[in-house]
Parts: structure tokens; sequence; C-alpha cells
């Protein structure tokens, strides 16, 4: 066994006999105690009463193809009134493609909820849960690809590979089900970095997101979605037991084999476990018609996405750190999903009304479950959409934009009903409380209980970070 | 302009911060008097007290330390575990039983030698090592990161790293063919293959999708540094591309100096010509005009069966119903011929009128670049549909127009309405002829040997392998760099010269000079004997990957945040001792195996020692190695008689770039009935074979030279439920035969099984039957002791 670890502070802790010890506790399973934060905040100016974790785990539902925040939460009246003139600015100096003029949003805004968050009408059923959600609208400084946007949202970093966010939350808190992943991304897709989106770059194989279905493209139905390799082709259980117990005594016999014989020995009793779990866990055979009826899993347009949100409900009710739930299933005519450089009007209307119910279901089902309080939901794509048009298409869409987009965050800790930066009067540039990817996971990491700064881990010589040598927590946005 | 650059604002202090803190730890003269940036050293040989054990000079250094603290080494191993060790170590495959058998009887250290050459000169030997030295320069065969292109010609480096091996090319010129191959002067042969070499530049990962090309070129530089770095120097230079080294002497300048050299590189695709090309090529030519003539004799010949006198030959444009496009010949030489005005049910219908009742060849001329096949259909006979207009002609263009013979029909004298279809598209249609036959039989066999030539000429004209194309990168404009502030290559400052690392400097000064890149000057200064890092970095990976672990356990790591040598004055001696030797690994392999440190046991019961020394640092016994990712795959397959030893003539190719989950079932069962060795499946960045990845293999984006070992409840997981394990145990049931027990030991573990171990066995084969039956419970049985610690592990 050699974990080949040797960041700072794990070699001051973890001995030899530890990490080999701590192999039993699953796929993560380094819980790193010393790394929920102890300092007092009194310096810093603002008041946040906490000082430990309020965010057991994630949630996380990627919009991949990047949703237009502009018309779907980011209210401009300016776009409306200034509708086919150019902007009275520069674009920025790298582009996707060529942009037109302002191009107002086909819809309609209103206030919803006491919280009076800007939501476009497409959204029919999120208003209700408009109080529990914490709009972000200054996210910015990402790339313009979608190969550069999703590494960077992932992992930090646009070109190299880097461990992936839910790798370094496997990674600090491990998991608090040792017959589960601490990390699994339900239904992920393989464009844009693809695996490297949950991959575990340097960071230890175990720590690697475990996919609920085959990464691919388009990417799995959920319908069909299952963990690898959990069922023998033909031998039932008996006979693997059989299997099991003939390979713990011929293991008795391997002399002076050491402590990784054990350890490999002791997995197999765990996979052996693992069996039974997991399927369990992603059985919606037992979920009630009440559930499905909150979901939307009925057999329409919603039925996808909401069997995505009612597994990922199941994952954090058994205990996964993190749960990615990829909204990615490729439209007719846009590669990917939200990428609407056309038919923005058809797509976008489309693709809201796929997650539009799920969502709205999981939180209000969370919530009632009890979980909301302890689990982090965030809602975002790679990036935003220009408040231009697009050149040179029939049916008019929007770019690529990736300096000033909106995310939203419910649960672990958030401030509720509140909004948090805001960008220019076109939607352009973020000019209020910028937050970029890497305050984005400083702050995800703070609702965890895990200085961003302190989680750190050596390899080739290197201490290395989610956040490289950036990020800054947004305290105004934890209660 | 407004607020883009606000956040980078946020950037640059963190920056300064960082930079500032480095200036302060760094400058100091001491850092470079670190043990590594000094050259290695000339050490006497230790002397020993226990007389008889040392067989080497390795022995005098091992044996030394563990006499000083009282440590008595492990005995030998075992015959049987040493002839697997070896194996495994050399080949990375098993001894078959006949091998051990031998070895049993005879254990000499000259018959254990003369295994050892067998071993090193084996083919089998290049697929091993060369796969040692893939680890290192991140061989990959995609872009990876975003988009995930396939790079269709990396295979060849694959190649030339397995052939370098095999020919033992002298470590020095190794690298100086992988840095700069193109620039040395070399006759033809030699030229190719060193052009190859230099693939190591150019096969790393890239985000091609990347819209600021500036940064997208820096981005792809400082990759190519960081390999050049990690993998020649064992250090990371790559930190100096936004602030002088925190913890190594490498300043920004340095780095940009190295950097300068890469922008004087391009990365391209090259087609190379070798003289076994050349013969090739002529041969084929040769056998083309061959082929041309009797063709044009075989047609000439048609004549002589046919009657001529009844031929029907009409334009295609002439139809008399039809929805397709008429397209006009530009002049007279141009056809003018019928297509589809885009996708559509496209139909055009003649009238034909027979004068003579007979068999009629049908011909249709025509030109296609791709296939697009129609069908023909006589008299709204439905029953009766023809294919045609299937052939490729290589063009859409006229002077790709050929006639092309369709079928043969029976046809009464009369009016006949021809009907061709073709959807969506059509070929390019220009002529219609019907031919009398009056010699069906002969026509036939005509038609037999006509298609035939006409085969064998498409595919010498199709056969790509004239091509011989590679990935790799030649000189570009050559200019020094200006530093990139705070890395950011939109902010330029100073020009920096051309250069290497000012502070780890041997001897002899080396600038680079106007009319090259400077990547030759850069391989000679690496390769000077006295370069303090090059030869002790290569004998440490050499030695890390006999033992597991190496004098320097940071392996890729010999600046000051990597780990002191265990035993340095060995570690110069290697190093001397290799340059002494030509830089010749096949020779440092030999002196490793024949010392008795390396043939030592396993056996730990040695209570001093485990308590003295628990880590096993000063090698007083041989540590369990772990069977990697390719030798576990190439071992099952071996076992289970489903292992072809050859190298495959063509790589296999699979979906690398937005693969659907249809495309990686295929992709996945193309790696499952592959029966290569492993070294030859495609390492596709980002869609890694499971089976390997599971098992350690590296994620092939950065230089490795230490595999992390994991042991996961995934790895059993797959070890217990992966079909193509599971049907590999059932060949290898099959082969051994059902109940016999002590083949399968022998075969598996180089040993036959103990009689404790038989009785177990014995239980778990009648309970398993009892529930399956005895075939299943005897495939049960090979699975799992196929999946089992011995079978994992080299002892």
């Amino acid at each position: 066994m050699s974990f080949s670890m040797s960041g700072n502070f794990q070699s001051n802790f973890i001995s030899r006999r530890d990490a080999l010890n701590r192999i039993g506790v699953g796929f993560g399973g380094i819980a790193l105690n010393s790394l929920l934060h102890q300092h007092s905040s009194a310096d810093s100016g603002i008041n946040y009463p906490h000082q430990t974790a309020r965010a057991k785990r994630i949630i996380f539902l990627f919009m991949h193809g990047g949703p237009s925040h502009v018309d779907l939460f980011d209210y401009k009246p300016k776009l409306y009134s200034e509708n086919g003139k150019p902007l009275p600015f520069p674009e920025r100096s790298v582009q996707f493609a060529a942009r037109g003029n302002i191009f107002a949003p086909p819809w309609k805004f209103r206030k919803v909820g006491q919280s009076g968050h800007w939501m476009s009408e497409l959204w029919k059923h999120l208003p209700e849960v408009a109080d529990d959600l914490c709009m972000i609208h200054s996210l910015c400084e990402t790339n313009v690809s979608h190969g550069g946007a999703c590494m960077k949202l992932h992992t930090g970093d646009e070109a190299l590979l880097r461990p992936s966010m839910g790798s370094w939350v496997s990674y600090g808190l491990g998991t608090e089900n040792r017959n589960l992943p601490a990390f699994v991304t339900i239904c992920p897709t393989s464009l844009h970095g693809g695996v490297n989106n949950f991959g575990s770059a340097f960071l230890p194989a175990q720590h690697q997101g475990v996919p609920l279905g085959t990464p691919g493209y388009p990417n799995t139905p959920a319908k069909d979605a299952k963990f690898h390799y959990m069922r023998h082709p033909s031998a039932g259980r008996r006979e693997q037991e059989l299997q099991i117990e003939l390979l713990r005594k011929l293991h008795g016999t391997n002399k002076f084999g050491g402590t990784d014989l054990d350890a490999r020995m002791a997995s197999f009793e765990l996979a052996f476990r693992m069996q039974m779990a997991a399927p369990e866990a992603t059985d919606l055979s037992k979920e009630s018609e009440m559930t499905r009826e909150l979901y939307g899993m009925d057999g329409s347009e919603t039925d996808n996405f909401a069997r995505q949100c009612i597994l990922a409900r199941r994952l954090a009710e058994r205990g996964v750190r993190f749960i990615q739930v990829s909204h990615a299933n490729s439209l007719p005519f846009n590669n990917e999903q939200w990428d609407q450089h056309s038919h923005l009007e058809k797509g976008h209307s489309i693709n809201v009304k796929q997650i539009d119910k799920p969502i709205t279901g999981l939180i209000k089902d969370l919530k009632a479950r009890g979980l909301l309080e302890d689990t982090l939901v965030i809602w975002g794509g790679e990036f935003g959409r220009t408040p231009t048009s697009q050149k040179g298409n029939g049916e008019v869409g929007r770019d690529h934009h990736p300096d000033g987009f909106t995310m939203w965050m419910a649960g672990g800790g958030v401030r509720p009903g509140i909004r948090y930066g805001a960008t220019d009067e076109f939607g352009y540039h973020a000019i209020e409380d910028r937050m970029t990817i890497h305050d984005l996971h400083a702050t995800i990491f703070h609702a965890l209980g895990i200085d961003h700064t302190r989680l750190t881990f050596n390899s080739n010589g290197r201490e290395f970070r989610l956040t490289d040598v950036h990020g800054e927590v947004a305290h105004k946005i934890m209660i | 302009m407004f607020f883009a650059e606000l956040g980078g604002f946020h950037r640059i202090i963190f920056q300064l911060v960082a930079c500032l803190l480095t200036l302060s730890a760094f400058g100091s003269e001491d850092r470079g008097k670190h043990w590594s940036f000094v050259s290695p050293k000339f050490h006497s040989v230790p002397e020993v007290k226990t007389e008889g054990w040392t067989k080497n000079e390795i022995d005098n250094f091992i044996l030394a330390e563990l006499e000083g603290s009282n440590i008595t080494p492990a005995k030998k191993a075992e015959p049987a575990q040493l002839i697997r060790r070896v194996y495994y170590d050399l080949i990375g495959l098993p001894p078959s039983p006949e091998k051990v058998e031998e070895f049993l009887k005879d254990h000499s250290s000259e018959a254990l030698a003369r295994i050892v050459n067998d071993l090193l000169d084996s083919p089998q030997y290049g697929e091993r090592w060369g796969r040692h030295w893939l680890d290192v320069a991140r061989y990959g065969d995609s872009n990876g990161g975003d988009e995930n292109h396939a790079y269709p010609h990396a295979w060849r480096y694959r190649n030339y790293v397995i052939d370098a091996f095999n020919r033992d090319l002298p470590y020095d010129k190794f690298i100086t063919e992988q840095l700069a191959g193109d620039l040395l002067e070399s006759e033809s042969a030699e030229r190719s293959r060193r052009v190859t070499a230099t693939g190591f530049l150019a096969i790393g990962t890239k985000i091609l999708a990347e819209k600021d090309s500036v940064k997208k070129r820096a981005d792809i530089i400082d990759e190519q540094i960081d390999t050049v770095s990690r993998s020649f120097m064992g250090i990371s230079v790559s930190c100096a591309r936004c602030h002088d080294h925190k913890f190594d002497p490498i300043p920004t300048a340095d780095y940009y100096a190295l950097a300068g050299i890469f922008h004087s590189t391009k990365i391209e695709d090259q087609s190379l010509t070798r003289p076994e090309d050349e013969q090739r090529e002529r041969k084929k030519k040769a056998r083309l005009v061959v082929i041309n003539d009797q063709l044009g004799a075989l047609e000439a010949k048609f004549v002589e069966f046919v009657d001529s006198e009844s031929i029907v030959q009409w334009e295609a444009e002439k139809f008399i119903r039809g929805n397709v496009s008429v397209i006009e010949g530009n002049n007279d030489n141009e056809a003018t011929y019928i297509s589809d005005p885009g996708g559509q049910e496209n139909f055009a219908e003649y009238e034909v009128k027979i004068s003579i009742e007979g068999t009629y060849s049908v011909d249709f001329r025509y030109a296609a670049k791709t296939s697009r096949p129609g069908s023909l259909i006589i008299d709204g006979d439905k029953d009766n549909v023809i294919p045609v207009l299937s052939e490729v002609t290589g063009g859409w263009s006229s002077e790709y127009q050929r006639w092309n013979h369709e079928t043969y029909v029976q046809l009464n004298s009369g009016e006949h309405v021809f009907r061709v279809e073709s959807k969506p598209l059509m070929s390019h249609l220009d002529q219609i002829r019907l031919t009398r036959v009056h010699s069906l039989d002969q026509v036939k066999s005509l038609r037999l040997k006509i298609d035939n030539l006409k085969n064998e000429r498409t595919e010498i004209q199709s056969d790509k392998n004239n091509t011989f194309k590679v990935m790799a990168v030649q000189d570009g404009d050559v200019a020094d760099t200006k530093i990139n502030l705070r890395g950011d290559p939109h902010e330029q400052g100073e020009l920096v010269s051309r250069g290497f690392l000012s502070k780890i400097s041997p001897s002899e000064d080396l600038p680079c000079n106007d009319s090259s890149s400077g990547r030759l000057e850069l391989a000679k200064w690496l390769t000077q004997p006295d370069h303090p890092l090059t030869a002790r970095v290569i004998v440490n990976r050499i030695w890390y990957w006999h033992f597991g672990k190496g004098i320097v356990s940071t392996v890729d790591d010999f600046g000051t945040t990597g780990t002191e040598p265990s035993h340095p004055e060995l570690l110069d001696y290697l190093a001397n001792d290799f340059i002494r030797n030509g830089w010749s690994m096949k020779m440092l392999h030999r002196k490793i195996i024949s010392s008795n440190t390396y043939q030592m046991g396993v056996d730990a019961s040695n209570p001093l020692a485990q308590k003295k020394d628990p880590e096993n640092s000063l090698y007083w016994r041989r540590d369990v190695r772990r069977l990697e990712a390719e030798s576990f795959r190439d071992s099952v397959l071996m076992v289970s008689g489903n292992l072809n030893m050859n190298p495959p003539s063509s790589p296999l190719v699979v979906k690398s770039q937005d693969p659907s989950p249809t495309d990686l079932l295929k992709n996945r069962q193309s790696y499952e009935n592959y029966q290569y060795r492993s070294v030859y499946l495609p390492v596709v960045r980002s869609h890694l074979y499971d089976l390997l990845t599971l098992l350690g293999f590296p994620n092939a984006t950065t230089t490795v030279g230490q595999r992390s070992q994991t042991t996961v409840p995934t790895q059993a997981l797959l070890m217990m439920n992966n079909p193509f394990l599971i049907s590999q145990a059932q060949s290898l049931a099959l082969r051994i035969g059902e109940g016999k027990v002590s083949e399968l030991y022998l075969t598996l573990f180089s040993r036959i099984p103990n009689p404790g171990e038989m009785q177990w066995i014995n239980l778990f084969f009648e309970k398993h039957a009892k529930i399956s039956g005895n075939k299943k419970a005897w495939e049960s049985l090979c699975h799992t002791l196929l999946i089992s610690n011995e079978f994992l592990h080299v002892w």
C-alpha cells in the first residue's frame, strides 16, 4: 500500500499504518478533521457566527452548454429598450463567434416570492421555492470555450488536468457511508473535459467521481444509469461468497506479503458489501406516487431529469458527499444542452421545461426531509450567454459569455432569498462583488467547513490546491 | 476598459504576494548547493566484513550500510521465485512451467545469467521497458483535455521507444533523438527514426479549443518544458513561468530561456520516406502497370462475346420522367450528367426499344467520390430491384467518369421502361448502355478476372503504408522570447537569450546560435557527463523499476522538496558507472540482477531488522511487489492461451472525440477482444481502459516515474465481476482441463499447491459444484486464482 501522500498536514498525523486502516472506510475515507476550520472570523469584518461546517454535502446541478443569465434570472430592462442597437462599448477581445447587436430576451420577467428575485416567465415552478434561493449574479473570468470553462468550473484549471472539486471534497472529508463512494456523478457527459471533470488527477484514485451511467455523448438516460461492475454476469451471491472465502484462506498462506496484501483482501470483503448497498441506493421503484409527482417522474419531458434529481436525493440521504447531476442530454438542433448559438427561444424553452419541476421538487423534498439544512444545492453552467445576438444564424441565438453570469445556491448555510453581485445594465460585465470560479470554489469549501488555502496535496514536489493561489470566500452570502 | 480586468487585478495581487514570498526565500548561494545540483562524485567502493556475500559493487554499498546497523541480509530467494521475479521484471510476463522446471534443475549464477541475456535479447524486453519510459514521456494517442482529438500518428513514437530499448540505444543518444532527432545529420533510414523520436515533444496534452491563440501556444510550450525538465532532470521548472521557483534555484529568466527554444520549434505531422517504403512504392507502381495492361486486354476481349450491332446506349439526362437535376458540362470534354438537387427520393425513367430478344449486360457510366447506392427497376417489376450505382470512382468531376458493369438482364424485344432511383443522394450519372451477350458464361468468367484485377488495383491504390507519417517537431522561426510578466503571455517584459538552467550548469557552456532553435544544444547540455542530474535521474528510475522504490524515493523530484537518497554514494557510483558503460541500460540491468541485493528473498522474519528498519530502506530483504496493470492483463491473456506475442502491424483505432455510450461500448469491446500486449492498446486520454487505470495505469498527462498503487473496493469489484476476466478464466479452465489443480498452480504461480491448499480447493469445488455443477465450479476456481494475491504479486 502506498498512498504516496506527503501533503503538509497529512504527514503530521496520518501514519502509514493509519492510512492502511482507513482503506476500510470506503471509496473516500481520509477524514481530515483538522481542516474543519477553527479560526475566528472577527478580523474579516463580517459577522458570520458559525465556526463549523454548515453543509455536509453538495448537490451540484450542472447545466452543460451555458444557460443564458439574461433570459433566465438577470433582468435587464435596457436590453428591451435598446433592442437591435449596438452595445455602447466594445465587446471582449477574445470571442468565440462573431457578435451582432443587442438582442432583447424573447420572454418577460417578473418578481417572485417574498425575496423579489427576478425570474423570466419561462420558470413555472421554481418561483415556489424562490425564497430558498441565493442568487449570485456576478460569476466571471472563466474561459470562453466549453472545454476550458467546463474544466475550470470542475477542476479550477482550464488547461492542465487537475483534481475535480468533488475529488478534493472526497479527499478532504471522506464519506459518511462506507458502502458507497464519496463522490458520485449522475449521467455525466463525455464532452468538454469529460471524465476529467470528475477525475482525481494526482489525488489517490479512490477520490475520483464514480459515474452512475457511462459518461457519453449523449449521456446515458437516467433510467439506465447504473454503477459498473456491481454484479457478476452469471454467478450468484453464494458462489461469490465461496470465492471470497477461498481467497481469504489462500491469502493466509502468503507469508511476508505485508499490509498491502491484507488491505487487498479487506477490499474484497468491502466490495462484496457494496454490491448489496449500491443497487438499493439507486432503485427508484420504492419511491411513492407523491414523490414521483413532485419531481415530475411521469414519462413526459421532465421524466429524465426527475429521475436524476431523485437519485441525487437518495444518495444525499445515504451520506454521499458530493453529488453532481448533469443536464447534458443533447437537443436535436444544438450539440450541447444549453448552448443556443441559434434557436434560443426554442432551446431555452425546452431546457427550462425539462428541469423546472424536477429541481423545484428536489428543493421541496430536501426541505421536507430536513436535508436542505446541511445540503448545499448549486445550480449553474460553465458560462452565461451574450446580451448581443450571434451573427449569421437564421434562428437567433446568443454566444458564450464568460464575464458576468448567474448561478444560484440553496440550503447548506447559504442565506436564502438574497442576491449577491450584479452585472452592468446590459448584463455584460460583472461589476459588483465579482465572483471568479476560484472564489466560487473557496465559498463552497467554506460552506463545507474547509479552508480552501489549507486543503493541499503534494504532487511531484509542489503543493497543489483547488484554488491555486487565488480564491476569496464570499462571506456575505453565508448565514 | 470596463471591468473585465478587475478580476485580473485580484490575481495580480496574489501573484505579487507569492512572488515576494519567493524572493525572500530565494537567492542565497546555498540553494545552488543542494546535493543533486552538484555533479556526481567518484566514491571508492566500501569495504565489508562479511565474506563471500558480495557479487558486485552494488552489494558492497548495500552490505556496508547493513553491517553498520548490524542487520543480516535475508537469504537468497527460492529458485522458482527468482525466475518468476526476473521474468516479470525484464519482460512483464511469467515463465512457462517448462522454463521453471529447467531452472530448478540448474539454478547456478551462469544459468540465471543466460536467462537474463535471453530475456534482454527478446522483443518482449522493449515492450516492457519501453512502456516504463512511455509513463515518463506521458504517452497518449489523443490530445486529452477538452476535445480529445485523436493523434493518429502518435503510435510511431511508441514503437520507436520500444525499438530503442530493444536496440539498447545509449541513453544519451536516446535523449538527443527525442529532443533534436530532426537536427542530427543522418542517413535516410536513421533520419526517419530520429524524426519519429521527436514525437516526445509533440504528444503532450493540449487544449486545442483555446480561443486565445497566444495563450494556447504558451500553454503548449509550458507542457513541453514541464515534461523535459521532469523526465530528464527530475525537477519542475514550470513554477518559474510566473515567478522565480520557490524552492529550487530556477529564476523566471531561465524558464523563458528554455521557452525561447520551444517557441523556435513547431509541432507538425511529417511524412517521411524510408528506403523500404521507396522499394515498396516501386514494386506497387510496376504492378499497377501490369494490372492496367491486363485489364485493357481483357476488356478488348469482350467484343468476341457480345453482339456489337445491338448496343443500345443513351445519355442519362435524356429521361422522359424524373425529378433529378441536369448538370451541363462546361465544355466538350466535360460530361453532362444527372444527380440529386439535394436530399430527396431521386428518380429518372427511360423508355428503351429492344429489337433482339436476349441477355443484356447493363453498364452505367458515372462518377462518385463516396458510394451513393441506387437501384434499377425494369418495367415496374418491384420484386426485382437491381442494386446499381454503388461504386466509388475516385471523385465527382468528369475525369472520374467510369463505365461500371451493373448486372445482366433478360429482355424481350419491344418497349421497356428503365427506372433509376437513388435516395437521398445520387452519383453523377452520365450514360447507360445495354449490350447483348451471346456467350454469357464466357462473359461472366471474363468479368470475374476483371473484377479480381480491379480489386487488387483498389487495394494497392488505397494502401496508405507508403506514407510513413509521424507526429514530430521541427525548427520554426528562430528567436528569443520575452519574459511573460506573472505568466501572462499578453504582458511582456525583458527579452531573454535562449539557454538552459543557469544555476544547474555543468562545466561546458553551450550557447544557442541564430541558425537553429537550440534543441540540439539543450540535448548536448543535458548529456554532458558532469551534468548533475541526467545520469542520476535515469539510474534512479531504472533502480526504481527493478526494486519498486528509488534510491531517491521521489523519482520525479530531485529538487529541494524531494527526498534525500537512501544510499547517496551508491547513486553516484551507479551514475558514473552508467556513463562509463556508454549509457547502456542493458548493462545496468545485468549488473543489478546479478547482485545479491536483487536476489534476496522476501523473508521478513528478522525481528532486529523489522525493528530497526521496518520500511526496508536499507534493503535487508526483497519487497513483495504488485504486478503493474499491463503485466496483469498480459499474464491473464497468456495463461488463458489468448495472448498474441507478435507486435500488431497497424494500430487499434478507437473513437476518442465526443464518444457516445455506444462508441464507448465498442471501444471496450475492441480492448477486450484485443489479443496483443497491453503496450499496444491505444492510450485515449480521458477514456483510458478501466481495467488498466484501476490497477494504476497513469492518466498520461504528465511525467509519471512512480505509479500510484492503491487498494480500493472498485478494484475488487472489477476483479470479481469484470466479464473480460471471467471469460479469460473460462479459457484458462478449458486450456488446463478440469480438476488439474497442480497444472493450474504451476501455470499461475510457478509452484505446486501444498496439501492444505489442496484441501481448501477441494472443499470449494465440492460446495460450488453443488450449486452450479462441475464445469462452472472449475471455471470459478480458475477465476478465483487469477484474482488472488499470489497471482497479482511477485515474490
